[in-house]
Formats: C-alpha cells, sequence, structure tokens
C-alpha cells in the first residue's frame, strides 16, 4: 500500500477523478490535429503513435498512474505528462514508433533515454521517473 | 491576411551573421507547454515579440535569449553543436533557425531524438512565456 500511495503522490490531486478515460479522450483528440498544428511545421500524430499512447496509458494504469494530461509532440507524436510542476516527467510516443522518456528539474537536471513498453522497461522507466510503481 | 511591417521586410538586406548573447529571439507556441519546441524563431533584433503570431493570433509568445540556447550535447555517435544563424526571408527578414553541428558541418538530419528531446528540456527551463496562448 505504502509504494502505492508513494505513485499517487506524484500527480496532481485536481487531476485524479478524470483518470484514464479522459487522458484517453485527450489522446483521441489529438487525432484531429493538422500538419502545422503548432504553428510551423509539426506533423500531427499518426497511428503508431496513438496506438502506442494507448498501450502506455492502459499499462500505466495497471500500475496506479495516471498522467497529468496528454500533449502533442511538435516532434511528431503524443506526450503522456506524468508531472509538469515542480519536476518535469514524461514519457513521449513518436510516430516513428520511439518511445522516449524525460525527467527536468527546470534548472539543472534533465536527462531523456529510450524506452519501451514491455513491462520490464515500463517499470525501469517509472522507477527512474521517480515513480515506485505496485509490485 | 494581415499586412507585413515594413521592419520584417527584407528588401535586400544582407545576412546578419552577428548574434549577441543577449538578443532575444522569439517563437510562436501553440500551447503554454510546448514553448521550446522547434528550431525555427525570429531574432529580437529586427522584429518585435508580436510579429510572431502576425499570422497566427490566437498562439502565445516564448521568448529566450540566443545564450540559453543549448551549445552542445553529447550522444551516442558523438557531439552536436547547436547555433542561432539568420536565416532571412522576403517577409521576414527577423527568420532565424537553430542549426545543428557535428565534427564541424553543419548536420543535415536531425540529432537523435534523445538528445533532441534533452534540447528542448534545457531551453524550455530557460523560456519566458510573453503571451499565453488562447488553447
Amino acid at each position: 500500500m505504502a509504494r502505492h500511495l508513494q505513485a499517487k503522490r506524484m500527480m496532481h490531486p485536481e487531476d485524479e477523478p478524470e483518470g484514464l478515460p479522459e487522458r484517453i479522450r485527450q489522446l483521441e483528440s489529438l487525432s484531429s490535429l493538422a500538419r502545422g498544428w503548432d504553428g510551423y511545421t509539426a506533423e500531427p500524430p499518426n497511428a503508431t503513435a496513438l496506438g502506442n499512447g494507448r498501450n502506455l496509458l492502459e499499462a500505466l494504469s495497471l500500475m496506479s498512474v495516471v498522467p497529468e494530461r496528454v500533449v502533442p509532440s511538435a516532434d511528431g507524436g503524443v506526450a503522456l505528462v506524468l508531472s509538469a510542476h515542480p519536476t518535469y516527467r514524461a514519457i513521449e510516443c513518436f510516430n516513428d514508433g520511439e518511445i522516449v522518456a524525460s525527467l527536468s528539474d527546470r534548472a539543472f537536471r534533465h536527462e531523456a533515454w529510450e524506452t519501451g513498453l514491455s513491462p520490464s522497461a515500463l517499470r525501469a522507466t517509472l522507477e527512474n521517473l521517480g515513480f515506485i510503481p505496485d509490485a | 491576411m494581415p499586412e507585413i511591417p515594413e521592419h520584417l521586410l527584407r528588401r535586400g538586406r544582407p545576412v546578419d551573421p552577428e548574434f549577441s548573447p543577449s538578443e532575444l529571439l522569439f517563437r510562436a507556441v501553440a500551447r503554454k507547454d510546448l514553448t521550446a519546441e522547434g528550431f525555427l524563431v525570429n531574432r529580437g533584433k529586427y522584429s518585435e515579440s508580436n510579429d510572431v503570431i502576425l499570422l497566427r493570433p490566437s498562439h502565445g509568445i516564448a521568448a529566450f535569449e540566443v545564450q540559453d540556447v543549448p551549445e552542445e550535447l553529447d550522444g551516442p555517435e558523438g557531439a552536436y553543436r547547436f547555433k542561432v544563424e539568420h536565416a532571412p526571408e522576403e517577409d521576414n527578414y527577423a527568420h532565424s533557425e537553430v542549426r545543428t553541428y557535428k565534427e564541424g558541418q553543419r548536420h543535415p538530419q536531425k540529432p537523435p531524438r534523445t538528445l533532441r528531446t534533452l534540447f528542448r528540456l534545457q531551453l524550455s527551463a530557460r523560456v519566458r512565456l510573453l503571451k499565453e496562448p488562447a488553447t
């Protein structure tokens, strides 16, 4: 139980009630974006990014982790933002199938690494991001 | 279509390669949490902040200084350097790009995804949002 609570505390309280269905709705809404949605040349998320994003959302929910928000990436894909402030933690699923986790304290510590959707990769990523998911 | 301000028209002016470290760079942002995505900017020496949203009035405005752009990032394939360069267009003399160099040569491809993510994280920590986007 303590491990579960530690993971839960990483989320903003106001986001908890919305949970998985709201994040899936946010993800699906990104499919309507057009090229240049950022005002420049960004590609919209494609089926690969959206599919991986959906799988990732569901896998995270099994570990009691619900992202604060789901947003498009200007690099082509979707970003699941696990926490925005004070420390930024995200996992991004890109159109080419790459999945990258990132962590930033918005000052001196900035990290990014490739990850995957397997349970072991996801668990390691969550631990690196400072989450301790349920065993 | 709004009229292009006189100060943005190139009118035969040459490329100005000199940037002061404190020169401001402006970029339109579609979302307030995506302030440092992308490599296209307007330089403050030849433009005003509002110019970047002339054609995108619902967008916000992000600003950072030339010295805020990470100079170099190390990746598995070696070091990548980043440099702000003036790339004027006929209807936007202030247009500039953050360009990538590897082993002293302009690198035509994008750096690896993890480095691009690190670049974005480092820059995001220094960006100021001058105007919030409507969405």
